[in-house]
């Protein structure tokens, strides 16, 4: 095990600060628009830094059932990490060969999507035992680190990915590929706070093969399988339905659901910071931000997060759900078997209160232990039966000000954007504006009717729900970024309509 | 009966071309830096027309590769300005149906313009044909159309996106837009291969079956070009590959770039370097593009007599010219004549009989006739190709400067062998640096014994059994001035560009990584040295 120690002193950080304009960051701050001044110049700053195309994977070989890659493959000791705080790295490789780690940042970074920040190893590879299934078929591992990093401050908050490589030390052997991820996040006050989805990756986390929360022998919905974060994230599990994009495999679905809002945020400069669901079990970390946001596919909330996210609701923040499927199950975390925190969750119970969705799904799969209040509340959409399905974003309300300069008007379509899963039946709450509204359909051919809404909450911040994983696809398109295709519906990639809607959405929220 | 007017009178192309603002293309050439001039302007002023992302499909739905809900074909795959082409629909029921065509090119990065709409008309479910003899499926569909396209129709690829009033659900037509000026570059859209990969109607109907013995790689299948395009079945899982061949899958990167970029470029189909051999006198450079599997021997023999001539030529492509087909014209079924062959339950055992149809309907067929190169020991030993009557057909290296080699397909990075070469300045290559990924899914090896040829970039490729096999990019001169590249890759165009909607392939456990600087800069250094700028630079 090597150790990487990244003591920094404060002058050389402040030399480092001064150089590529983060002092900012660093010193006190003395006045509100000063400081807005000073924060969005560290994204901005970061992003003029040399990005590099090359942290895509090239190489990748999934075992015979399709879901790891037993080549290389590896997981780190926590889901997100502060500069100052260590991390570990997990590595597997099926045969004894040397390889690499390289870290990078993912941002926009001049179209790149990503920063080399460093080059790790040699190390020695060797195999490490796939455990055997424990209680509720859970699958922790406990393999031997093969390093731990200590986050550097000049680490900017951000998805972390690391790309593992073998080094065979042969030209005429493939090397071969996978990921590691890791979210660096701050306490800084930010514009923008960015909650990945990796509840939801590891409750799909098929890895090695077939052990996620929707493959007990009892039943895909019921509460019998628990999910470890201690275990490399596979293939997405749904490649061949949904998005089938081999730079998944060990970065959950972050490449395929979220990067490109990451690359939209950055490119613009907006002043955001990055946080992992299970940084949402208090609202302390929300709190200091002016807005909340969750990406993609947000299905799996612990009720800790979900109370932390009504406080900073009730508290000024805004929430933006660019999401679809979002706080549909309860997840209630725990500790490994080292006891450490927020490690494994399984599906817990439905949320939605008494509504008829939410008794259903007791009915066909519990009895479960939790039962979550109607989210509906909470978004102004709620989850509903059937929940997938593609459609067109269909405008509704054009005059209102989230739609300003994108030209739009009534009847006025995004193609395909609502996928491949959405929410409807706004709840009512006064003051709840539906902004677009339509079909989409399950399978291709069920109709099943689906709203985004938007609502002002106390005190005068807003409350926006897209109600569709793919709105981020239409926000950028990073390098080797694959659309999706799924129920027979494809969205269209980036569209200078949905773009200004969120330039809008974020400027109401404060942003700048 | 699919009969075409083709006459224009040139009062027709005159105004035509006044409205679109083509009359310099028609005007005697006063000289000839002027006439460059004026005809890279073509490519530039149609990018500065208003784009769209709406020529992608939103709704996709492909049941064994099939769009039964709507699809169609076109009568010629490629046409001019002021001549008809027949259009020809089918929907699962009966409905009315539009076109929307869009004319392929950058377009301030939106990738596709606006072009027309027809219709709608009303569409109803037509007839899948019988399996005929060499298990040729040949639609004989009723026309829902006939379209004469317009005089100010830039040359270019054309889809036309297929929609409909009863259900969501829609497809393409492509065909392409030739001309006859002179340009800088001819982009040759590779369509042969696109017809010999597809399935339509349903798993079995392209080059790679045949009826038993089971040969995947025979003479005794035809293929036609009278049916819709399946959706692309291997490699990568491209919904906007329904009905539009190959061309978004491996060929509009380069398009995109080149007029990006405001290259001097110029379309056309296979079918029109077999069949018009004067028409590569035009161009400086001729593009082989992706996967350019399927040639005439009338097409190798135009290409390289051209290139003795002095036509330069990159070959952007893999697993170019491997095939030598046949094309034949379209077939008239004879139903009261069944063919009772036997053993081929599978199919229902009976085949009709096929009469070719030269008069109405030229190159509408293709079937393989041999192996370029001749089939090898080693490819024989395989088992799974031909038999051919003939064996003795010119070695395609000699042309392209290197070969399709067994292993045929692998990934490998793209290995800079010879960075003092030209073809690498400005890059900051060094040797042994990489591209990586670029090589895929197949590839040239094997260099020519050509008097001043060079390999500037060679490696292993390995496959999903790890079977290793070697490419080598070569470069060599034409004897003229002129010179003849071969990227030894299907994916060199994803080094290119990024248009809306591409989805970069992962096959043999490879992918490249997209755009990259340093095949972009390869490519303009290899233009730049046939005497070809971009608007801007000239």
């Amino acid at each position: 095990m090597k150790k990487y120690t990244n003591h920094i002193s404060r002058r050389k950080l402040l030399i480092d600060a001064a150089q590529t304009g983060l002092a900012a960051a660093l010193l006190p701050l003395s006045g509100f628009t000063e400081v807005n001044q000073q924060r969005r110049g560290l994204i901005e700053a970061e992003n003029k830094k040399q990005g590099s195309t090359d942290w895509q994977l090239t190489r990748v070989r999934p075992d015979r059932d399709g879901q790891r890659c037993p080549s290389i493959e590896g997981y780190c000791s926590r889901q997100s990490v502060k500069a100052g705080e260590s991390i570990d790295i997990m590595v597997s490789t099926d045969q004894n060969v040397k390889f690499e780690i390289e870290i990078f940042r993912t941002g926009y970074y001049g179209g790149c999507g990503a920063r080399l920040l460093q080059k790790m190893g040699p190390f020695e590879g060797y195999s490490q035992p796939v455990p055997k299934p424990g209680l509720k078929s859970l699958h922790e591992c406990k393999w031997k680190p093969c390093t731990s990093i200590t986050i550097p401050n000049d680490w900017l908050s951000g998805v972390y990915l690391g790309r593992l490589t073998t080094l065979p030390g042969d030209e005429k052997v493939p090397y071969w590929q996978s990921y590691i991820i890791f979210i660096v996040r701050d306490d800084r006050p930010a514009d923008v706070l960015f909650q990945c989805s990796d509840n939801t990756w590891q409750a799909y986390n098929r890895w090695p093969n077939n052990y996620s929360v929707y493959t007990h022998p009892k039943g895909g919905e019921g509460p019998w399988a628990d999910v470890s974060f201690d275990r490399p994230y596979g293939r997405q599990s749904q490649y061949t339905g949904v998005v089938n994009d081999p730079l998944s495999f060990g970065s959950g679905e972050f490449l395929s659901l979220e990067q490109p809002l990451t690359y939209f945020l950055e490119e613009h400069g907006y002043d955001v910071s990055y946080c992992s669901n299970s940084d949402m079990i208090s609202s302390e970390r929300g709190l200091k931000c002016k807005s909340f946001i969750s990406v993609g596919h947000d299905e799996y909330w612990d009720i800790r997060q979900y109370n932390s996210v009504v406080k900073m609701r009730d508290e000024g923040v805004n929430l933006l759900f660019l999401s679809g499927n979002s706080v549909c199950w309860v997840s209630p975390f725990r500790a490994n078997s080292n006891g450490q925190e927020n490690r494994i969750i399984f599906r817990g119970g439905p949320y939605g209160a008494q509504n008829k969705y939410a008794i259903d799904r007791e009915n066909l799969n519990g009895p479960f232990p939790e039962r979550g209040p109607d989210e509906g509340f909470l978004m102004g959409v709620r989850n509903i039966n059937p929940i997938t399905g593609g459609g067109d974003w269909i405008i509704t309300k054009p005059e209102h000000w989230m739609f300003k300069d994108t030209g739009i008007k009534k009847g006025d379509r995004i193609p395909g954007l609502i996928g491949w899963e959405y929410m409807g039946e706004p709840a009512p709450i006064q003051g709840l504006e539906i902004v677009a509204e339509g079909t989409a359909w399950s399978g291709g051919v069920k109709p099943q009717q689906w709203a985004s809404t938007i609502y002002t909450a106390p005190k005068g911040n807003i409350v926006f729900s897209a109600s569709t994983i793919f709105w981020a696809q239409a926000l950028g398109m990073p390098p080797g970024h694959t659309l999706p295709w799924s129920h027979w519906s494809r969205p269209h990639g980036p569209d200078k309509r949905v773009q200004q809607i969120m330039h809008n959405l974020l400027r109401k929220s404060g942003a700048s | 009966m699919k009969k075409l007017k083709n006459k224009i009178s040139r009062r027709d192309v005159l105004k035509g071309a006044v409205n679109a603002g083509l009359v310099a293309a028609l005007l005697p050439l006063s000289g000839f830096s002027n006439a460059e001039q004026q005809r890279s302007n073509l490519i530039e002023a149609e990018n500065k027309k208003q784009g769209t992302t709406d020529w992608q499909l939103t709704y996709v739905k492909s049941e064994e590769f099939r769009s039964k809900e709507i699809e169609g074909y076109c009568s010629k795959m490629s046409i001019r300005a002021g001549e008809s082409i027949d259009i020809f629909l089918s929907a699962s029921s009966q409905t009315n149906a539009s076109i929307d065509f869009y004319r392929m090119g950058y377009y301030g990065s939106k990738g596709g313009r606006f072009m027309q709409k027809l219709g709608p008309f009303p569409v109803r479910p037509q007839v899948v044909p019988p399996i005929a003899e060499h298990r040729l499926r040949e639609c004989d569909w009723d026309k829902t159309t006939s379209f004469k396209i317009p005089a100010d129709w830039l040359s270019g690829v054309y889809v036309g996106k297929l929609s409909c009033t009863g259900h969501r659900f829609e497809s393409y037509i492509i065909f392409i837009v030739r001309d006859d000026r002179k340009a800088d570059l001819m982009f040759q859209t590779s369509d042969t291969t696109w017809q010999a990969y597809n399935k339509w109607p349903d798993t079995s109907h392209s080059l790679y079956t045949s009826d038993p013995p089971l040969q995947p790689h025979s003479g005794r299948t035809w293929s036609s070009f009278d049916r819709p395009f399946s959706k692309y079945p291997q490699v990568v899982d491209q919904p906007l590959s329904q009905g539009s061949g190959e061309f978004l899958l491996w060929e509009y990167p380069l398009c995109y770039w080149l007029e990006k970029e405001g290259y001097d470029v110029t379309y056309c189909s296979n079918i029109d370097t077999h069949s018009d051999a004067k028409g590569l006198d035009r161009v400086k450079c001729f593009l082989s593009i992706g996967h350019d599997e399927y040639w005439t021997l009338p097409m190798f023999e135009n290409v390289k007599s051209a290139v003795a001539r002095g036509l330069n030529a990159a070959f952007l492509s893999g697993n170019s010219l491997m095939w030598v087909i046949d094309l034949k014209p379209g077939v008239k079924m004879d139903p009261a004549k069944l063919n009772k062959a036997s053993g081929l339950a599978k199919d229902g055992g009976d085949r009709m009989q096929v009469v070719p149809d030269a008069k109405e309907n030229p190159n509408r067929t293709i079937f393989r006739i041999g192996r370029f190169g001749g089939i090898s020991k080693v490819e024989e030993a395989l088992g799974i190709m031909g038999p051919f009557a003939r064996n003795d057909w010119p070695n395609e290296n000699t042309l392209i400067g290197a070969r399709t080699m067994y292993p045929f397909n692998g990934s490998a990075d793209w290995i800079v062998s010879k960075p003092e070469h030209w073809i690498f300045e400005g890059t900051g290559m060094k040797k042994g640096d990489k591209i990586p990924g670029l090589v895929g899914w197949e590839h040239h090896g094997d260099p020519a014994d050509i008097p001043g040829l060079e390999v500037v970039a060679e490696g292993e490729t390995i496959n999903t059994t790890n079977a290793k096999s070697h490419y080598t990019a070569t470069v060599y001169p034409g004897g003229k001035g002129n010179w003849v590249f071969n990227a030894a890759t299907i994916y060199w165009s994803f080094g290119l560009s990024q248009p809306p909607g591409i989805i970069v392939p992962y096959s043999h456990f490879g992918r490249s990584h997209g755009v990259d600087e340093r095949v972009q800069k390869i490519t303009t250094n290899f233009l730049n040295r046939c005497g070809i700028k971009t608007s801007a630079k000239k």
